[in-house]
């Protein structure tokens, strides 16, 4: 579904990302994994659309979507979580997931101010839809709270529940579990595994290797910038150069 | 479900109407409490800046912009109702629409340049604007009349019913003004809405979610221009003289604080902002002499501890303290 | 390089190896898979001349080596690294080597040079060269084996068996080193029980069962062929081919002798729609004849409808054939337009009488085969495979349900758990025992047992795959929910009904947009219910069926009551047999209100595209005492949505209702669960206004 073509990004001069190529398959959870400082974060930032690659393309269903804004590429269907949380502290919890609902909203100014008939309709679903999804990630006794005071992983799942809320074609998890006790980083791990029941299509970023080994179809591993392995999780597993680069020389264990 | 129910439900569904509609009642009322024109000519003037500061207020609070210079399309208003009124002998209504009509592309033009820039360098431009046009109006004597200003525009009227009273004015004003509110709610509540909140809340998320944040930007950097040049328009009609000091930098501030008062992002709390800085000066005398500091100073301190301005501030305490108890008590 | 042509083989009395043809050609890497038994190690014996041939001959680049001594074919370079190793034990890993290259007699530089690069490709072995071959480990010895035949620098390399006995991670070793030598253009033939690991390293590869070459071709063919797959490869795939064992998956050799079963097909053989009609005619004259001839009711119809069975001649004379009804049924009762006499017939079964009179059909022998292969047809259409355990929880007796859904199990060859009706308890625990991976219901039943799935927690530690049910019409809401609550299962709606032979008359298609149903049994015409005109395509209305072949009780233009409507065109999966969509209702199902025609089933969608609102639902309709009529719906709530939410789930439900079906509708909003649920079809409409239709 999503594949990207010799994907290279340079910041001034330093190589973030080197020729990066590889494929994400629709309806399975492709992992992506790699050291910190790999380039994962940067590459997300660079599929949807909040940096554009140096060189290099990215094909979403065949259409080359590299170097489109963000908010185009939203468009097409294409979520995200960030893994640094940027969620709208000062709106309420429901407020947030209704604006993963953003696409659907419309963007006449004068039809929003008329409040015509049509648009109550509209908000009406958006916002059953909005709370749907909120039950999906337990949420829904907080509607109203503002965002600012949820626990970290309540705020986690707000941010979840806003990407997968509009149906995205394909979603990109940057690092979901990160900072979240086992008993939560279970939970999300099951929540994945649904949506992947669902055939959702996902790109999860983690470095969470249970998680990944369990739930993924496909590993890629980045480091310093390169593709050094693609494949399974088991294949990626006993791969040399992963191991090397990823867990350092430790015995692959069974 | 019960009748109850029924009618919480009717409520909460369409509270903004009902709460635009007492309001509305409230104003209707008004003159027959207190009829003192003096009075009425402070509560029109608040109409006007309450249509002004609901724009503005968009603006900053909800898109989470700066502009310091949004008194150029007041004046811009102003003056080009005066003008197309008296120079021109155009009636005054469609004057009105045409003038807004105008000022709206000066602010697309204006806008698509300058809203690339953010923070402290959007904030200097549009003070630069707003620094020429209030030197437009002062040099170009022959169409503005001038540091003396233009007078003898026409009151707006109605076939034979002309708006010249303040008791008349006062239904015509906050006519114009409840419809601005209204219309403010109901955008602010909206999906649009919502994408400008996003906008000033993270731009980097909005972004990612779909809201197309430049265009967003541009189009209610018109939208607050076109209000502001309405307001200017009525200003016109309603006191029948304009001049340039009107339209300094200094108002352009003084607009500024009313928003922050008022609690950046709240529209109800535009109309507080409106009216608390417009009736400061009443109820503190030796205000004029010192205007400046005052208003400075209240800017400072309400920045200071209340970053989101005063309403809002308080609102979102409140919210904030409540959701923290009841987390306390909900289950785990 | 190597030609093996109708080889046999016997040891003593016993023959192992019945007419093997075998291709290697220089540079190809062929795998030889089979059970144990198979003849697998005789073949490679007899090349190696350890065992001499009964017949046929083995050419080595032409050259006739039939039947050759060991050392002859070692000098002509074959090279055998044998089944279980079989190094010298006693003999260092230096020595083993050696004697690798013993008939060739090479001069002392080159032994060690050759030496040298058996220890360049195994670096392990050069650690050990001094250490005894048996205290190496079984991967070790592997390797020495392997290099003891490379020794010989042999054209051809003969690998009997390398990965057995070996742990996963050390055959994984051993595999990349024949990757490597392959890749370095060494022709290799490997003999393997372990399918999946052999096919995924080689080119080619031969299927031996019982003595016979059964399957030939590209490895990489062989690897996905679905068939194949379930029969040799068991439990493995591409991530885990270590899991294929052929004994081991408890394959036997009864499924590698009988290869066939497994392409068995079903499905009908059309070319072209043009065949297709050829047959419908031909189906439609017969069925006309024999009605006539057979049964006196339908006689009296067709002569008075001035039809003689000669006038039939093309399909659209369909049209001129009078109708049957449900009275026609009831008119006949007990045995309504039989057309056989009475030693012909084998069966009756009979409708469950829940719109009126019990229907009673009559079957023949050959009525029961047709709807068996009918019934194959939809399992094998759902992807059921001999592997399936279908566990069918519908109702056996008289109803056609149970028998259909057994006897077609049994006849695609998938192993049926006939647990019939009810009996939650039994049900659950025969698929955590059975793990059954089909389950045959109702859709009602089938929303039960995924609750109970779901209360218990089991979803986790059921099989079940693909659900096929029938019946009863179902929401997509309640589809999903009973999807979800089986962990993921496919849904599968399977249509017929008691008049036309029974369940098995048509199924969903694998792309789930639409219903095949079986062109070469029965024709169908989609009518206006009250002018009885054909409409076009694509429209809506009543399903009029003729059978084409079914004997015990033909079927002329029957009226079902259905609603549904012909999807035309061709379908994404391929089949040619035509379609329609998805049943809507009946048409006496249909609630008139307000001078309006509802179909209960538009009610199902458009609760179902209300986020938040559950799948089950009840319409009653009621008169006031001013005689206006009111209708009130009762809808549950999803799982896990807060009463809260009642007042917006009404709005947009009134609101979709308004605007879909210009009907204003009371709603009510209960409780999740609180509606019943039954193991039949639910009763949803209450209509307790005054009947004063007529007709």
């Amino acid at each position: 579904m999503l594949q990207l073509d010799g994907v290279s990004k340079n910041f001034g001069g330093l190589p973030a990302l080197q020729s990066v190529t590889f494929g994400v398959p629709k309806g399975r959870l492709t992992a992506l994994i790699g050291p910190n400082g790999a380039g994962k974060s940067t590459l997300i930032n660079c599929v949807t659309g909040l940096l554009p690659p140096t060189s290099g393309s990215v094909h979403f269903e065949s259409v080359d979507i590299s170097g489109l804004p963000a908010h185009r590429i939203a468009h097409l269907g294409i979520t995200r979580t960030f893994q640094n949380l940027r969620l709208f502290p000062r709106l309420s919890v429901l407020d947030n997931v209704l604006t993963g609902l953003t696409c659907e909203g419309g963007t006449s100014m004068c039809m929003a101010m008329l409040r015509l008939p049509v648009l109550r309709h509209r908000e009406r679903q958006l916002r059953l839809r909005a709370l749907e999804a909120m039950d999906r990630f337990g949420l829904s006794d907080k509607a109203g709270w503002p965002a600012a005071v949820l626990a970290y992983g309540d705020k986690k799942r707000v941010e979840l529940a806003r990407a997968t809320v509009g149906n995205p074609r394909l979603l990109l998890l940057d690092e979901p579990v990160a900072g979240l006790n086992a008993e939560e980083t279970a939970s999300v791990g099951e929540q994945l595994r649904t949506l992947r029941r669902a055939g959702q299509t996902i790109l999860l970023i983690e470095h969470d290797m249970d998680l990944v080994m369990n739930i993924a179809d496909h590993v890629v591993v980045l480091d310093s910038g390169q593709c050094i392995a693609t494949g399974t999780p088991d294949e990626v597993r006993r791969n040399p150069l992963v191991l090397e680069a990823y867990l350092g020389r430790m015995e692959a264990t069974a | 479900m019960t009748g109850k129910q029924h009618i919480l439900y009717f409520l909460s569904l369409h509270r903004t109407g009902l709460s635009v509609t007492v309001l509305a009642l409230a104003l209707i009322l008004f003159p027959f409490l207190d009829s003192n024109p003096y009075t009425l000519g402070l509560t029109n003037l608040i109409a006007i800046n309450a249509i002004v500061v609901l724009g503005l207020n968009l603006f900053i609070g909800y898109a989470g912009q700066i502009s310091l210079g949004h008194a150029a399309f007041f004046g811009l208003g102003a003056y080009g109702s005066a003008i197309a009124t008296v120079t021109f002998g155009l009636p005054p209504w469609p004057a009105m629409f045409l003038v807004a009509g105008l000022v709206a592309l000066v602010a697309l033009a204006v806008g698509i340049p300058v809203l690339r820039l953010s923070g402290h360098y959007l904030a200097m431009a549009t003070l630069g604007l707003n620094y020429v046009v209030h030197t437009v109006l002062l040099q170009w004597d022959e169409v503005t009349g001038g540091p003396s200003g233009f007078a003898g525009i026409p009151s707006l009227n109605l076939g034979t019913f002309a708006f010249d009273t303040p008791l008349r004015l006062h239904y015509l004003l906050w006519t114009f003004a409840m419809l601005c509110l209204l219309l403010s709610l109901n955008l602010v509540r909206s999906g649009v809405g919502r994408g400008l909140a996003a906008l000033a809340g993270d731009e980097t998320a909005a972004a990612s979610l779909g809201v197309d944040t430049r265009t967003a930007k541009v189009k209610i950097f018109i939208l607050s221009a076109v209000l502001a040049a309405l307001a200017g328009s009525l200003f016109a009609h309603c006191f029948c003289y304009v001049s340039p000091d009107t339209f300094g930098i200094f108002t352009s501030t003084d607009m500024v604080i009313m928003v922050v008062i008022g609690g950046m992002g709240s529209i109800w709390g535009s109309l507080f902002g409106a009216a608390f800085l417009t009736l400061l000066p009443e109820w503190m005398d030796w205000f004029e002499t010192y205007k400046d500091f005052v208003h400075g100073g209240v800017l400072v301190l309400v920045l200071m501890f209340l970053p989101q301005g005063l309403i809002t501030g308080i609102v979102d305490a409140i919210r904030i303290k409540l959701a923290l108890r009841r987390r306390e008590h909900a289950p785990a | 390089m190597l030609s093996i042509r109708n080889l046999t083989a016997h040891y003593g009395a016993a023959q192992a190896l019945f007419g093997i043809d075998m291709e290697v050609r220089a540079g190809e890497t062929v795998a030889l898979v089979g059970a144990n038994g198979a003849g697998k190690s005789t073949l490679l014996k007899c090349l190696m001349g350890l065992v001499k041939p009964s017949g046929g001959e083995i050419l080595l680049d032409g050259t006739a080596v039939t039947g050759a001594p060991p050392a002859r074919m070692v000098q002509s370079g074959l090279a055998l690294s044998p089944e279980g190793r079989e190094v010298f034990g006693t003999l260092s890993v230096l020595d083993n080597l050696r004697l690798g290259a013993i008939p060739l007699k090479l001069p002392s530089a080159e032994e060690a040079r050759r030496v040298e690069e058996v220890f360049g490709r195994f670096p392990k072995l050069r650690d050990r060269r001094q250490q005894t071959a048996g205290t190496l480990s079984g991967g070790e010895q592997q390797m020495l084996a392997m290099g003891r035949a490379l020794m010989a620098h042999p054209r051809l390399l003969l690998l009997d068996e390398p990965s057995l006995g070996l742990a996963p991670l050390i055959t994984d070793e051993i595999f990349s080193i024949i990757h490597q030598l392959g890749r370095a253009g060494a022709t290799i033939l490997i003999v393997e029980q372990n399918a999946a690991r052999a096919l995924s390293a080689s080119d080619t590869a031969y299927l031996l069962a019982g003595g016979r070459i059964v399957e030939h071709g590209k490895s990489r063919d062989l690897l996905i062929d679905p068939t194949l797959r379930a029969a040799f490869l068991g439990a493995a795939s591409h991530d885990n081919p270590a899991s294929s064992r052929l004994g081991a998956a408890g394959l036997t050799n009864i499924r590698l002798e009988k290869p066939a079963m497994h392409n068995k097909n079903f499905l009908p053989t059309f070319k072209t729609a043009e065949d297709l009609r050829a047959h419908q005619i031909q189906g439609l004259q017969w069925t006309v004849r024999h009605a006539y001839e057979g049964s006196s009711a339908y006689r009296a119809k067709l002569d008075a409808a001035g039809i003689r069975p000669d006038s039939i001649h093309t399909l659209e004379d369909l049209q001129r054939l009078p109708f049957t009804t449900t009275e026609d049924l009831r008119d006949g009762y007990p045995f309504p337009l039989r057309s056989v006499p009475f030693e012909q017939l084998v069966r009756v079964h009979a409708s469950s009488g829940t719109t009126g009179k019990r229907k009673v059909l009559c079957y023949t022998q050959k009525d029961l085969d047709d709807w068996t292969d009918m019934f194959a047809r939809c399992y094998q259409m759902a992807g059921v495979t001999v592997l399936d355990r279908v566990q069918v929880a519908v109702g056996y007796g008289v109803w056609t349900a149970g028998m259909g859904f057994q006897l077609g199990c049994e006849k695609i060859g998938a192993l049926s758990v006939p647990v019939g009706p009810g009996n939650i308890d039994m049900q659950i625990q025969f698929l955590l025992d059975f793990q059954s991976t089909v389950f045959c219901s109702t859709a009602s039943m089938a929303l039960l047992m995924a609750e109970e799935i779901h209360k218990r927690g089991v979803a986790d530690k059921i099989a079940v795959r693909k659900i096929i049910y029938g019946s009863e019409r179902s929401s997509r809401s309640m589809r999903r929910k009973i999807s979800e609550l089986f962990g993921g299962a496919e849904l599968f709606d399977i249509t017929g009904l008691t008049e036309l032979y029974g369940p098995g008359a048509g199924i969903e298609c694998p792309d789930h947009d639409c219903i095949h149903y079986w062109g070469d049994y029965y024709l169908l015409e989609i009518l206006d219910p009250d002018t009885l005109q054909p409409l076009p395509d694509g429209e809506w209305g009543e399903m009029v069926v003729t059978s084409l072949c079914k004997e015990g009780s033909p079927l002329i233009r029957y009226r079902t009551r259905d609603i549904t409507r012909i999807i035309p065109g061709p379908c994404t999966c391929g089949s040619l047999m035509p379609k329609h969509s998805r049943i809507r209702g009946r048409s006496d199902d249909t609630i008139k209100f307000r001078g309006v025609n509802i179909y209960p089933s538009s009610v199902d969608t458009i609760l179902s595209s209300v986020p938040g609102m559950g799948s089950e639902y009840q319409i009653h309709l009621t008169r006031d005492s001013s005689g206006r009529e009111h209708m009130r719906l009762v809808v549950e709530r999803a799982q896990g949505v807060q009463a809260s939410r009642t007042p917006e789930l009404i709005h947009e439900a009134g609101h979709q209702i308004k605007r879909q079906l210009l009907v204003t509708a009371d709603i009510e909003i209960v409780d999740y669960g609180s509606l019943p649920r039954s193991e039949r079809k639910s009763q949803r409409v209450f209509d307790s206004r005054i009947q004063d239709e007529i007709v």
